[in-house]
């Protein structure tokens, strides 16, 4: 039938749509057709039209699926026409194309009728009716002026499905993000049943399995006629049951070789998809593993040093310590003085009372000397004990030096009798000893500590740092230390790149062995078919013998004209998507790459991004990833041997979503080249801050030659859903 | 489907395979001028009658029961 171009595609109270046909008609040709709208303009609503009259259904941005139109006629009516509808009367909703081949001139309507039957809330589904929903179909030929309808069902939708072929719909009616869908490189399949669609290859497969069966058809006549003449029936009987074993045996290595080769593929595919993330998942765990470190080192010196805070008050009371006593060091002294004179006293006292008896009386405490009072005695170089002198350097004076200096005697058990004051006096100045020998150092105990202080919250404000440092890090390569799914995430990816490399290992050893196996079986066949000959003898027509031998070579010549067409597409394909690939992307700054295909050895197709030298390119930005898809769909169109362009319209809504503004010229230069007709939505276009609302790009295009059409949809701001309609300017 | 190769266009696509020259004793010219519609050796008619059987959606077992009268197989 030739190119299929939409002529014009016209709107009656469809969403925004308000009004009849004439209202809203958009024209039209050959080329590149744009429609420019910014968000709620109608792009997807004119989109959604074109569904309906292609498959009876509309798409929900909202919900983001697709629902059959009876389930959503009354959702489609345009809210101004609901509103001005009276009760009793009725509004009609429909949608009309009008296409043309190299012959006629087709027109497909869709419709259907609203009546409103209850007064109140326009909007309240209960308050209407739909009515007469119908498909019309009309054909002219395109040197008559008169359509005729076609009343034949399946003519109609014949018509229908020849405006795009529903096989290559998901290709040429794209909407935003559905285009990620089309081809998913994380899927195998995706590009293989891509090429299968868009190519004829699929035929050329069949033929051989075709050829195939023939041969072994022909070969087990062969069979048939040798044992007919056979002279020893019994024997021949028995090479066919080890030829059909041998046989049996190659099918189930060939299953089992093909299920390793499967499940290769399955594993690279697996390690190629992780690739890209494999890396950041291996930073992410490094740093998480280090953030843990350290946070466990921070916890215990935070608990060791809050013991070191909370051991503060025994310093003052611990003999070793004895901060208590800080700038008392003079103190004791005094209260040696004091016990002194209550003791020089108290003897006055006695000496008094007992004039005459001769009794020594020492001023020392029991259990003395002690400490204090042997410094005392060492300053004033008299001994206490005896009364003698003591001069200093004498021996005597050494001698109270070497017993103040002495180790610390075991405490002392005194029992304090009442009004005993000696004893109780002389027990402080014994157990206070210890503490008094401290009191020099307290000043640099306290500096110790507080040395120790100071180290422990450096250290923790070190470690601190270096957490979060490690966070910021760890942030860099998209992790979070908080998201514990993140983290299990993460490890599956570890996990599941370790488990693809062994299965990728173990596959490998398997192939190996299969192929082998399967050789061997080979070389066993051919063995017992020359003794099935042999038995055979001569006597039977040659022409079987000649059929299955002529049948064999055609089975191979097939499969390996299939293997070179094969090798032809995938060479034109990667030519042609890297021609596609660099145009689209030519006003951006950033290398793309270069697009690989390499097909396996199970007859798939891989494809890889790659940089001069050959190595593997990840981590490109969606824009990129989006435009690689584009590429290789516009280069399985134009590879085709005879034509260069779709005989079939592309309609695609927001395609432009995830680009960047470097793609969306290289987009509407390379189009054309392969679509005989395209009509793109796009708000990429608007600019609302401009008269005509056109950006920059949009007034180079209205100036290029080749362009079909540029219309602007817009709609009035400040309006209520009720009044709400599009407004269509043609600028081209 | 797009990329629609003729049965000719199949035709000639399965000649260029060296085994006609090599095994079959046909010559590139020889090969280049042979067409879907002249008879000719045993293979190419083989191979005639499998892609016109597969174009018309004759069943396999058919197109085999042609062969074998092709071949004057009983």
């Amino acid at each position: 039938m030739g190119a299929k171009i939409i002529n014009s595609i016209c709107f009656e109270n469809f969403y925004n749509y308000f009004g009849n046909y004439k209202d809203n008609t958009f024209e039209f040709r050959e080329g590149l057709n744009i429609i420019i709208a910014d968000n709620g303009a109608g792009k997807s609503k004119f989109f959604n039209g074109i569904l309906w009259l292609l498959k009876d259904i509309v798409y929900d941005s909202e919900l983001k699926k697709e629902d059959r139109i009876e389930n959503v006629l009354f959702k489609v009516i345009s809210d101004k026409a609901k509103e001005e509808t009276s009760v009793g009367s009725s509004t009609r909703v429909g949608v009309k194309l009008f296409f043309k081949d190299m012959k006629n001139e087709f027109m497909i309507e869709k419709h259907f009728t609203a009546k409103r039957i209850k007064p109140g809330n326009s909007s309240n589904e209960n308050s209407w009716k739909i009515e007469e929903i119908g498909c019309e179909v009309s054909r002219r030929d395109l040197y008559l002026k008169t359509f005729h309808q076609v009343y034949d069902l399946e003519e109609q939708k014949r018509i229908i499905e020849s405006v795009i072929l529903p096989g290559l719909q998901p290709y040429a009616l794209l909407q935003g993000e559905e285009i990620d869908k089309i081809i998913d490189f994380s899927r195998k399949d995706s590009l293989n049943n891509a090429i299968d669609k868009l190519t004829n290859i699929n035929r050329i497969k069949e033929l051989v399995n075709l050829s195939t069966y023939l041969y072994n058809r022909a070969n087990k006549d062969l069979d048939t006629q040798r044992k007919n003449h056979t002279k020893n029936v019994r024997e021949f009987d028995e090479e066919i049951l080890i030829k059909d074993k041998f046989k049996d045996d190659l099918t189930k290595k060939e299953a089992l070789l093909r299920a390793s080769l499967d499940t290769l593929h399955k594993a690279q595919d697996e390690r190629s998809n992780l690739l890209n993330s494999i890396t950041n998942a291996e930073k992410r765990t490094e740093f998480r593993i280090k953030i843990e470190s350290l946070e466990n080192k921070k916890q215990g010196l935070s608990k060791d040093y809050e013991i070191l805070l909370n051991r503060i008050n025994s310093y003052f009371f611990d003999p070793d310590y004895a901060w208590l006593l800080m700038n008392l060091d003079n103190e004791m002294k005094v209260f040696s003085n004091h016990r002194d004179e209550f003791l020089e006293s108290r003897m006055k006292a006695k000496l008094t009372k007992e004039i005459h008896s001769e009794i020594f009386t020492t001023v020392l405490p029991d259990g003395s000397p002690d400490y204090v009072s042997l410094e005392k005695m060492l300053e004033q170089e008299l001994c206490f004990v005896c009364g003698r002198d003591a001069k200093k350097g004498s021996i005597e004076w050494e001698y109270i030096k070497k017993v103040k200096d002495r180790p610390k005697p075991e405490p002392l058990n005194v029992k304090v009798t009442k009004n005993d004051l000696k004893d109780f006096f002389g027990g402080i100045q014994m157990n206070s000893q210890e503490f008094y020998k401290k009191i020099g150092s307290i000043y640099e105990s306290i500096r110790a500590l507080r040395s120790k202080v100071l180290k422990f919250e450096n250290d923790i404000r070190d470690i601190s740092i270096k957490i979060e440092q490690a966070e910021q890090e760890l942030f860099q390569f998209g992790g979070n230390d908080k998201d514990v799914y993140e983290k299990d995430k993460d490890k599956n990816i570890l996990e599941s790149y370790a488990n693809a490399n062994q299965r990728i290992g173990q596959s490998k050893n398997e192939i190996d062995r299969y192929k082998r196996e399967i050789d061997d079986i080979k070389s066993k066949i051919a063995k017992t078919e020359k003794i099935i000959a042999e038995l055979g003898g001569s006597d039977f027509p040659k022409e079987y013998e000649e059929t299955c031998e002529v049948l064999k070579d055609v089975s191979i010549i097939f499969e390996n004209t299939k293997d070179r067409i094969f090798t032809e597409i995938l060479s034109r394909l990667e030519k042609n998507s890297n021609a596609h690939f660099q145009k689209l992307t030519y006003d951006n700054n950033a290398d793309g790459g270069i697009l690989k295909f390499t097909r396996t050895s199970n007859e798939s197709v891989i494809l890889e991004v790659v940089d001069k030298n050959g190595n593997p390119i990840s981590g490109l930005s969606e824009g990129f990833q989006r435009m690689k898809k584009l590429a290789v769909i516009m280069a399985i169109i134009s590879s085709r041997q005879t034509q260069q362009t779709l005989d079939y319209p592309l309609i695609a809504d927001a395609p432009l979503s995830a680009f960047g503004k470097g793609f969306i010229e290289g987009f509407f230069n390379e189009v054309p080249n392969v679509f005989n007709q395209s009509i793109i939505l796009v708000k990429e276009l608007f600019d609302k801050n401009k008269t005509n609302r056109l950006t920059e790009t949009a007034e180079k295009l209205l100036k290029k030659p080749g362009i079909g059409s540029i219309y602007l949809n817009e709609i009035e701001e400040n309006k209520s859903q009720y009044e709400r309609i599009t407004k269509i300017t043609r600028y081209k | 489907m797009i990329y629609d190769m003729t049965p000719i266009e199949i035709f000639k696509e399965l000649l260029k395979d060296p085994i006609f020259c090599e095994k079959y004793n046909f010559t590139k010219e020889k090969l280049d001028k042979l067409s879907m519609h002249e008879p000719s050796q045993t293979i190419i008619e083989l191979i005639k009658l499998i892609i016109q059987g597969y174009e018309n959606n004759i069943p396999e077992t058919s197109i085999y029961n042609q062969i074998k009268k092709l071949q004057k197989l009983s």
